[in-house]
C-alpha cells in the first residue's frame, strides 16, 4: 500500500466529505436553496458551493455523522437523494450514490472485487471528475418548473441489522416513475467505490 | 355353397342380396312374360346395371379388405418378428445368466471347498504351533525350576555371607578392643619399661657414686628379682608383639573379608534387581500362560491336530496369505453374490418381458385365426360371387332367347347384352385371379412363417454360439451405461450442492434485508406535516362553520375557535415566510456588502482611490497615497472640496475640470503628484537619517 494511500477512516471520511459537497451542489443546481444560501469553497481544486443556512447545514450535518458512522460499520450501502415536489408530493428526481465495500465482514455477499491500492491524489481526481459531471448534467436534466417548489429528503439504505438511532425512520424507496436514468462516473478508494445515477421523470 | 356363420359382416348381407335378387330374377321373366319385351329389357338393364354396380362395389370392397388385411398382415408380421427376436434374446439372456448363475455357483463351491482345506491347513498349522507352544512352556516352566534352585542358592549364599559378615564384624570389633586395649597396656610397659631404665640409670648412678660396691645380699636379691621380672615383662612383651601381629593379620583378613562382604552385599543388589526382573518375567509368563491357554482353548475347540513340523514363520506367512486370500474370497464371493443378485434381478426382468413377449405371441397368433376367418369369408364371397355370375348369365341366355325371337331391331341392345356378358366374364375372370392371388397369398403366407420359424431356429442356434459374446457385450454396455449414469448422478449431485449453496445464499440475502432510512426530521417531513397541519385545520373550520351556518339562527354573531386556530397557523405560517424573506433580505444584503466591498477594494487597487458614498449625495475620495485626506465630491451642488493642501491645486482645477472638463484625469494628475510628494518625503527622511 503506498504511503498516500487512504485507511478505512480515512476513506470513510472521504466519501461522506464527497456526500456533503454533492449534495450541496446539486441542492445548489437544480435550486432547492436559493443561491444566496451557497457560498463559494475551495475545494478538489474546484470552487464548490456550499450552503451557510444553519438549518440545511445542521440537517446535512446530522445525515452525514450518521451515514459516516454506518460506512465505517459497513452497513451502507446507498445514500439517495431525492427531489420532491411539494405540491405533488412526487419524485422528481433521484440522486443515488452507491457504494460499494471492498473488504467487509460479510464479504460473501460484497463485492467480490479486490482493487489494488489507491492513491489519494488520484481519488480527488476521480471525485473532481466526477463533481464536473453532476455540474454538467444541469444541460440534460430537465427544468424544473416552479422554482422554490421543490423540497428534498435524503435516504440511507443500510443494512437491515444496522444499528439506528431515535430520530432516524425508515422510508419508501420513493422511485420516480416512468425515469430516464443517467449513470455517472464513479471513483475509489481502498475500501469502497462510489458510484453515481441520476434518475429524473422524462 | 356352404353357408358358415362367420363373425365377419359381410357374410350375411352378399346372401340376403343375392336371395333377394335371385328370387327377383327369378320371378321376373314370368311376371313380364312374351307380351312385355321391352319393359323386361329395362329391368335386366336395371339389375345388370345394379348387378355391375354391387359388383365395382364388391370388387372394391374386396380390394380395400385384401388392402387392409396386408397391411395388417405386415405390421402383424412386423411386430411378430420383433417380439419373436426380443423372447430370443430374452431367452438366451436368461439362458446365459442360468448358465453364468451355475458357472458362479460351482466356482462358489470350488471356491468354499478350497477355503475348507485352507481352514484345514490353517487349523494343522495352529495344532503344530500348540505343540511348540507346549514344548516351549516345558523349556519355560524347566528353566524356571533352575532359575528358582539358583535364586534360593544365591539367596541362602547371600544370607550365610550377611551372617558371616556380621560375625567377621563382631571379631573385627573386639579385636580392634584388644588392639586398643594391648596397646594401652603397651604405653604402660613402655612407660614401666622407661622408669626402670630410669631405675637402672640412677642406680648406675649411685653404683658409680657410691664406687666402691658393698653388695648386700640383699640388694643382689632384689636385683636378681628385679632382672626376673624384667625378663619376664621382656617376653611377655615379645608375646605381646607376636599377638600384635598375630591381630594385624587377623585385622588384614577381617578387611579382605569385609570387601568380599560389600562385594556379596553388591552381588545380593544385583541379585535382587534380577529377581525384580524375574517378576516382572514371571508376569509375563502368566500373561503368555493366559495366551498359551486361550490357544489351548482354541485347539480343543479346532480339534485337527497334524504332526506337519514347518518353521512358524512360515506358517505364520502362510496363515497371513490364507488370511488375506480368504479376505480376496469373501470380498468376491459378496461381489459374485451381488452379481447374482443383480442377475435374479435382471432374469426377472427378462421373465416379465418373456411373458409380455408370450402375451403379444398369442395376440398375433389370435389375430392371425382371425385373418384367417376374413379370407375364409372373402372365399365364400367370392363363391356366392360365381354362383351370382353363373345366374346372371342364365339369365341372360334367356333374355337372348326372348330377344332374338321377338326383334331384330334391337341389335344395338344385343350389342350391349353381349359387352354385359363380356364384363361379366372378365369379372368371373377377375375373381378367378383374385383367388388365385389370395391362394398364392396365403401360400406366400404360410411359407414365410415357416421360412420365419426355420430362421427363428436358426437364430437361437446362433444365439446360443453368440449368446456369451452378446451378454458380455451387454454387460460391457450396462457397465457404461452405468459409469456414465454414475458420472451423471455426481455431476448432477454437484449441481445440487451448487444449486443448494446458491439457494441458501439466496435465502440469506432475502433474509438479509435493506432498510431505507431518512431522518424524521426532514425538509420533506416538515413540509409535509405543515401542510397536513393546515389542511386539518382548514377541514375543522370548515365543519366549525358549516355547523355554524346550520344554527344561524342565533343573532350573536360569533366565529368558531377553529377559524382562530387556522389563522394563527396561517399568521405563523407567514412569520415563517417573513422570517425567511428576512433572512433571504439579510443574506442579500451580505452579499451586497460583500460585493461592493469587493469593488471598492478593486477600485482602490486600481484606481488608487477610495470611495466612500455619503448620505447627502456626497462621495468622499480617499487617495491611497494620502489615507488622512480626502477630496469630497458634492453631487448635488456639483462642488469638489479638497483638503490635500496641493500646492498647485487651483491651477490643476482650472485646467482639468474648468477648460478640459476632465475629472479622471484631474485626479490622475493629483495622483501623480501625491505619490511623488510621498516620494520626495521619504528621500528627505532616509538622507536624514
Amino acid at each position: 500500500m503506498p504511503i498516500d494511500s487512504i485507511s478505512l477512516k480515512g476513506s470513510t471520511r472521504t466519501i461522506t466529505e464527497f456526500f456533503e459537497y454533492s449534495i450541496n451542489s446539486i441542492l445548489y443546481q437544480r435550486g432547492i436553496y436559493p443561491p444566496e444560501d451557497f457560498s463559494r469553497v475551495k475545494k478538489y481544486d474546484l470552487t464548490l458551493l456550499k450552503t451557510h443556512d444553519d438549518e440545511l447545514k445542521d440537517y446535512i450535518r446530522r445525515i452525514l455523522i450518521q451515514v459516516h458512522k454506518w460506512l465505517l460499520g459497513g452497513k451502507c450501502n446507498k445514500l439517495v437523494l431525492c427531489i420532491i415536489n411539494k405540491d405533488e408530493g412526487d419524485t422528481v428526481e433521484r440522486w443515488s450514490f452507491d457504494v460499494t465495500h471492498y473488504k467487509s465482514e460479510n464479504s460473501s455477499e460484497q463485492s467480490n472485487e479486490e482493487p489494488e491500492s489507491i492513491d489519494s491524489e488520484v481519488t480527488k481526481n476521480q471525485i473532481r471528475a466526477l463533481i464536473r459531471q453532476i455540474t454538467a448534467s444541469m444541460t440534460f436534466l430537465p427544468e424544473l418548473a416552479n422554482e422554490g417548489n421543490y423540497t428534498f429528503n435524503v435516504l440511507a439504505y443500510t443494512d437491515a441489522y444496522a444499528k439506528v438511532p431515535l430520530d432516524w425512520a425508515d422510508s419508501d424507496s420513493k422511485e420516480v416513475e416512468n425515469a430516464e436514468v443517467v449513470q455517472f462516473k464513479s471513483f475509489s478508494t481502498n475500501d469502497h467505490k462510489v458510484g453515481l445515477q441520476v434518475s429524473y421523470r422524462f | 355353397m356352404s353357408v358358415s356363420g362367420g363373425s365377419s359382416p359381410f357374410l350375411e348381407t352378399p346372401l340376403e342380396a343375392t336371395s333377394d335378387k335371385g328370387i327377383h330374377l327369378e320371378d321376373s321373366p314370368v311376371r313380364v312374360g312374351k307380351n312385355n319385351h321391352v319393359d323386361t329389357i329395362e329391368a335386366k338393364d336395371r339389375q345388370i346395371i345394379s348387378l355391375e354396380y354391387k359388383l365395382n362395389t364388391l370388387q372394391n370392397e374386396f380390394e380395400l379388405e385384401r388392402l387392409q388385411t396386408q397391411r395388417q398382415c405386415n405390421t402383424l408380421d412386423k411386430q411378430y418378428r420383433s417380439a419373436v427376436d426380443e423372447l430370443e434374446k430374452a431367452l438366451d439372456d436368461t439362458k446365459f445368466l442360468h448358465e453364468s448363475n451355475s458357472k458362479l455357483q460351482e466356482e462358489l463351491s470350488v471356491v468354499k471347498d478350497q477355503l475348507n482345506s485352507t481352514e484345514l491347513e490353517k487349523d494343522k498349522i495352529i495344532n503344530g504351533l500348540q505343540f511348540k507352544i507346549r514344548a516351549i512352556e516345558q523349556e519355560l516352566s524347566d528353566s524356571r525350576l533352575n532359575q528358582d534352585s539358583e535364586r534360593s542358592k544365591l539367596t541362602n549364599e547371600v544370607e550365610t555371607c550377611k551372617i558371616e559378615n556380621e560375625n567377621s564384624q563382631a571379631l573385627l570389633a573386639k579385636y580392634e578392643e584388644e588392639l586398643q586395649k594391648q596397646s594401652s597396656e603397651l604405653k604402660n610397659l613402655i612407660k614401666s619399661n622407661n622408669e626402670k631404665d630410669i631405675e637402672i640409670s640412677e642406680l648406675k648412678t649411685t653404683k658409680i657414686v657410691n664406687s666402691h660396691p658393698n653388695y648386700s645380699t640383699e640388694d643382689l636379691q632384689e636385683l636378681a628379682t628385679m632382672n626376673r621380672m624384667f625378663q619376664d615383662q621382656m617376653k611377655y612383651v615379645k608375646e605381646l608383639e607376636e599377638a600384635n601381629i598375630k591381630q594385624a593379620n587377623e585385622l588384614k583378613r577381617l578387611r579382605n573379608l569385609n570387601d568380599s562382604s560389600q562385594f556379596w552385599k553388591s552381588e545380593n543388589e544385583k541379585l535382587q534387581s534380577k529377581l525384580q526382573d524375574l517378576e516382572i518375567l514371571e508376569n509375563n509368563i502368566q500373561e503368555l500362560q493366559v495366551e498359551n491357554i486361550d490357544l489351548k482353548s482354541k485347539l480343543t475347540s479346532m480339534n485337527i491336530f497334524d504332526d506337519q513340523n514347518d518353521k512358524p514363520e512360515n506358517i505364520i506367512n502362510d496363515w497371513q496369505l490364507t488370511k488375506k486370500e480368504n479376505l480376496i474370497l469373501t470380498d468376491e464371493n459378496s461381489k459374485l453374490k451381488l452379481s447374482v443378485n443383480n442377475l435374479k434381478l435382471l432374469n426377472e426382468e427378462l421373465a416379465m418381458e418373456r411373458n409380455q413377449l408370450l402375451d403379444l405371441n398369442k395376440n398375433y397368433e389370435s389375430s392371425l385365426i382371425n385373418l384367417k376367418k376374413l379370407n375364409h369369408e372373402l372365399d365364400q364371397q367370392r363363391l356366392l360371387s360365381f354362383e351370382e355370375c353363373k345366374l346372371l348369365r342364365k339369365q341372360l341366355d334367356d333374355v337372348n332367347e326372348v330377344v332374338t325371337s321377338d326383334n331384330e331391331g334391337r341389335t344395338k341392345e344385343m350389342q350391349s347384352h353381349k359387352e354385359l356378358e363380356t364384363l361379366i366374364d372378365d369379372y368371373k375372370n377377375k375373381t378367378d385371379d383374385l383367388t388365385n392371388e389370395l391362394k398364392h397369398i396365403n401360400e406366400q403366407l404360410l411359407n414365410s412363417q415357416k421360412e420365419q420359424q426355420n430362421q427363428l431356429t436358426k437364430k437361437r442356434k446362433t444365439n446360443d454360439y453368440n449368446g456369451l459374446s452378446y451378454y458380455s457385450q451387454r454387460m460391457n454396455e450396462l457397465q457404461l451405461e452405468n459409469v456414465e449414469l454414475k458420472r451423471n448422478l455426481q455431476k448432477y449431485q454437484n449441481l445440487n450442492k451448487l444449486l443448494e449453496e446458491k439457494t441458501k445464499k439466496l435465502i440469506s440475502l432475502k433474509e438479509k434485508k435493506i432498510r431505507i432510512l431518512q431522518l424524521r426530521d426532514n425538509p420533506l417531513a416538515n413540509d409535509q406535516f405543515i401542510k397536513k397541519k393546515q389542511i386539518t385545520l382548514l377541514q375543522n373550520e370548515n365543519k366549525d362553520l358549516m355547523e355554524q351556518i346550520k344554527d344561524s339562527a342565533s343573532d350573536v354573531r360569533t366565529v368558531p375557535f377553529s377559524v382562530y386556530e387556522s389563522l394563527s397557523f396561517e399568521l405563523k405560517q407567514q412569520e415563517n415566510e417573513i422570517f425567511k424573506v428576512n433572512k433571504k433580505s439579510v443574506r442579500l444584503k451580505e452579499m451586497f456588502n460583500k460585493k461592493s466591498l469587493e469593488f471598492i477594494d478593486v477600485v482602490n487597487s486600481i484606481l488608487g482611490f477610495r470611495l466612500e458614498f455619503q448620505q447627502d449625495n456626497k462621495v468622499k475620495i480617499y487617495s491611497c497615497f494620502k489615507p488622512d485626506k480626502f477630496l469630497v465630491v458634492d453631487l448635488v451642488k456639483n462642488t469638489l472640496v479638497s483638503n490635500l493642501n496641493l500646492h498647485n491645486w487651483d491651477e490643476l482645477l482650472k485646467l482639468w475640470i474648468e477648460e478640459r472638463g476632465q475629472i479622471p484625469c484631474f485626479l490622475a494628475t493629483v495622483t501623480l503628484q501625491l505619490w511623488e510628494q510621498l516620494n520626495s518625503e521619504k528621500n528627505v527622511e532616509l538622507t536624514s537619517i
